[in-house]
């Protein structure tokens, strides 16, 4: 998607939906004919309508009108948005019951995201149901913490918060592990958010590199004019929020979403996530990065136009699996290690895979993966299944 | 045409306005389906991908991100029956160049169709199985969506004694245990437009242990019998067990028709088939004996005013829909209805929206929960608690902070 310089980002009249001309000759039909007098209709009545039906009544044609207006709604027609929310639960009644298939005797210990652990505290509720002398200890620390614990401790598994690299699975296997691998289990979502007045209508790869790193290999961008943007935002500085560079968020996005990049200088630092959402509600120029569920009416999430497609911030693009700025919750453990512990963290996985441990992970803030992504989960897993 | 004349042309012929509006409420839905780009970029003629080592996250590849548009069970919007399971009956080792057999299960549609160990699966249905640009696209989904209504499908397969790839058409075996039925439900008001019926099979020795393909929700209109059914998972059934199968109809957050009491079935000896459950009005007294489905039918639309108003005092925004999902299942098994208000206390969202320090974290959770700020010898209070506990120490101490702030 590319905006021709000079032109105008409102939306045209021929922009609109088909739906939205027509409730508008619609409500004028409605309100014109509401206000015309019953002698005014019958001098403009059409042979071709058939108005002997209506002759002997005494309604006028315009209450005619309004009655078949109303009763249109009784033909039960469903909406679109209600079929949405169908297709969206069919996703979610997807996700497979849990049963217990293995055996889950003894200690399971998770170290590494805080909030992770708060997650694992649910589902060591929720499983003892199936696997009573299963126990499930989480200890918080932070994401590196807990793949600096596994160095000394590989029998344990590790909650992080970013995709597991290359790097990260050598050091593993030269501390003793033989199998190193991560299972995502949840999905942590953010979005761009500009103002509510910004005309943008999405934003590609490209333009957000070129916003946000501000140099020579990606394009300089000081102004919105930059990315063909006209009149009141042409000349307006481009205002990037940002948290800053040991935040979780600033590391991630500069690893996964400029490749390595920095963010450039003339960034503004916030001290949270909602000082950085608060300060684009307040600038119209502002641009930032945030946990997509700070979305409120006071700033606009950018869809993204990736290829030739247009994938809006919210639940639905999510669970289809087409949105891409996720960042996975990943348990790491070792897939070689003893039998009985490997075991244990494989069942405890299979339960965090199931229908009750994803929405187990939806209470406590995340978004669930879809079936073909619990498929590639427990292909990694290692689970054998029956096609 | 100008606006003015449409709208005169609208005056003089008003009838037509019926039309505009029945087009307004179709176009709609129109323009949803025409807004869906085709499924692309997956190659059709099973040609392996070569796999770039990077990972999926962030903008993803710079080719476009193969994805299957619509989820795998996703039911067509007025089809009355969940999908059944179509199998071939193999065990399988996923690669980037397609799907290897591992073993074949004996006297299953694949033995039938010739299919051995080393067989390599390239496409079905015409799309590429296996790991795709790091995304695995796993071949019994694929089955799931490209099969026919008669369960069969087209799948290239590479032999492996040969090595030709075959084109074969596969008659898939059904493995599910199916429960069909209508419903039926004494007609005092016409449904309201958007109302969805539900079909559920439950375990009723052990509850908490949900049946695979045991749930059905769909649209409804006025027509009846409503014909549906439920294709189970037969690995979720046992023969020493008991279960049941109830039926509700929804609108909103209200709960309008419902079983008045869940009818036992037994679907361990095989399918079931004429199962007619009449549904009566929620609000109808039920008969000496029943327990009604009342009570959970006044529960229900509890919950979701109780799950819509945490989550808009708590996290000021309405919950989505997995979230709703979530919560109306966990409450609808009994559990404590307090656990909602600590979860989201303790829930990352609740801090960073309270300003992502401990401070404003007790100030915030003393507003939302007690309507007053804290005073400062509160706040010192709580903050040396959370000191003391470490980081993952929230949960506790909202716990802590919950208990103390409930009435006596």
């Amino acid at each position: 998607m590319h905006f021709e310089a000079g032109s105008t980002l409102e939306p045209t009249s021929e922009g609109r939906s088909l739906r939205s001309r027509l409730l508008q000759f619609v409500a004028t039909t409605i309100e014109g004919s509401m206000s015309m007098s019953r002698v005014h209709f019958k001098a403009n009545a059409s042979p071709t309508i058939a108005p002997h039906c209506f002759r002997g009544m005494r309604l006028s044609m315009n209450w005619v009108a309004l009655i078949c207006f109303a009763m249109s709604f009784l033909v039960g027609l469903t909406p679109a948005h209600l079929r949405a929310e169908h297709e969206l639960q069919a996703i979610i009644d997807s996700l497979e019951p849990y049963q217990a298939k293995s055996v889950w005797k003894g200690k399971v210990v998770i170290v590494g995201s805080g909030s992770v652990a708060g997650l694992a505290e649910m589902w060591s509720r929720e499983v003892k149901v199936f696997h009573s002398d299963a126990v499930l200890e989480a200890v918080g620390g932070g994401s590196e913490f807990g793949l600096e614990h596994l160095l000394t401790k590989p029998e344990d598994v590790a909650a992080v918060t970013r995709p597991l690299e290359q790097a990260d699975v050598e050091k593993l296997k030269s501390a003793g592990m033989k199998e190193p691998v991560a299972i995502i289990v949840g999905l942590d979502a953010l979005a761009v958010f500009v103002h509510p007045k910004n005309p943008m209508q999405s934003i590609t790869p490209d333009q957000f590199r070129k916003i946000y790193c501000n140099s020579d290999k990606f394009g300089k961008c000081a102004n919105w004019g930059a990315l063909g943007l006209a009149e009141s935002f042409e000349a307006k500085p481009v205002v990037v929020y940002d948290r800053g560079a040991s935040s979780g968020t600033q590391v991630y996005a500069e690893r996964y979403l400029l490749q390595g990049e920095k963010v450039r200088a003339d960034a503004q630092n916030k001290d949270s996530n909602l000082a950085v959402v608060d300060a684009v509600a307040a600038d119209e120029g502002g641009i930032c990065i945030a946990p997509l569920y700070l979305k409120s009416d006071k700033v606009k999430a950018l869809p993204l136009a990736i290829g030739e497609r247009m994938i809006t911030a919210d639940e639905s693009s999510i669970l289809l699996g087409q949105y891409p700025l996720l960042r996975p919750i990943c348990l790491v453990f070792d897939r070689g290690g003893k039998a009985e512990t490997v075991t244990n963290i494989k069942t405890m996985l299979q339960y965090v895979l199931s229908r009750e441990g994803q929405l187990d992970a939806v209470k406590a803030g995340y978004f669930p993966l879809n079936i073909d992504q619990i498929r590639q989960q427990q292909d990694v897993l290692g689970l054998e299944m029956v096609r | 045409m100008s606006q003015m004349d449409l709208t005169g042309w609208l005056q003089r012929y008003p009838h037509c306005a019926i039309f505009a509006v029945a087009l307004l409420l179709v176009s709609d839905s129109a323009s949803a389906q025409f807004g869906y780009p085709a499924d692309v970029a997956r190659t059709r003629d099973g040609v392996p991908a070569t796999v770039p080592l990077q990972s999926n996250f962030g903008w993803g590849t710079n080719t476009l991100t193969p994805s299957s548009l619509t989820p795998n069970t996703l039911t067509p919007a007025y089809s009355y029956a969940s999908n059944p399971d179509w199998q071939l009956g193999i065990t399988v080792d996923n690669t980037t160049s397609g799907v290897v057999v591992r073993g074949v299960q004996p006297r299953s549609a694949a033995e039938r169709a010739g299919l051995e160990a080393g067989d390599i699966i390239l496409t079905v249905g015409g799309f590429q199985v296996g790991y795709v640009d790091n995304r695995l696209f796993d071949v019994g989904e694929e089955i799931r969506r490209r099969v026919d209504a008669q369960g069969s499908v087209r799948m290239l397969v590479q032999d492996l004694r040969t090595g030709k790839v075959n084109l074969l058409s596969v008659n898939l075996q059904n493995v599910s245990v199916s429960v069909r039925g209508d419903v039926v439900w004494r007609n005092y008001n016409s449904l309201p437009p958007g109302a969805t019926l539900q079909v559920r099979v439950d375990n009723v020795s052990r509850p908490y242990q949900s049946v695979g393909g045991g749930i059905l929700n769909s649209y409804i209109n006025q027509n009846q019998p409503v014909p549906f059914e439920l294709n189970l998972d037969p690995s979720y059934l046992v023969a020493t067990e008991r279960y049941q199968i109830q039926a509700m109809i929804r609108s909103g957050d209200q709960i309008i028709y419902s079983t008045p009491a869940p009818v036992v079935i037994d679907p361990t000896r095989g399918s079931l088939s004429n199962i007619r459950l009449e549904l009566t009005p929620v609000g109808v007294v039920p008969a000496a004996g029943t327990s009604g489905g009342n009570n959970y039918s006044t529960a229900y639309s509890t919950n979701v005013n109780l799950i819509n108003d945490y989550y808009q005092r708590y996290l000021n925004r309405t919950p989505t829909q997995s979230e709703m999902t979530a919560w109306l299942e966990y409450f609808a098994r009994g559990k404590s209805e307090e656990d909602l208000p600590v979860t989201l206390l303790s829930s990352t969202e609740f801090y960073e929206r309270s300003g992502s320090t401990d401070a404003r974290f007790i100030d915030r959770m003393f507003r939302v929960v007690v309507n007053r700020a804290p005073s400062n010898e509160e706040t010192n209070q709580w903050l040396q608690k959370l000191l003391r506990l470490g980081p993952q120490g929230r949960s506790q101490v909202v716990k802590e902070f919950w208990k103390a702030a409930s009435p006596r």
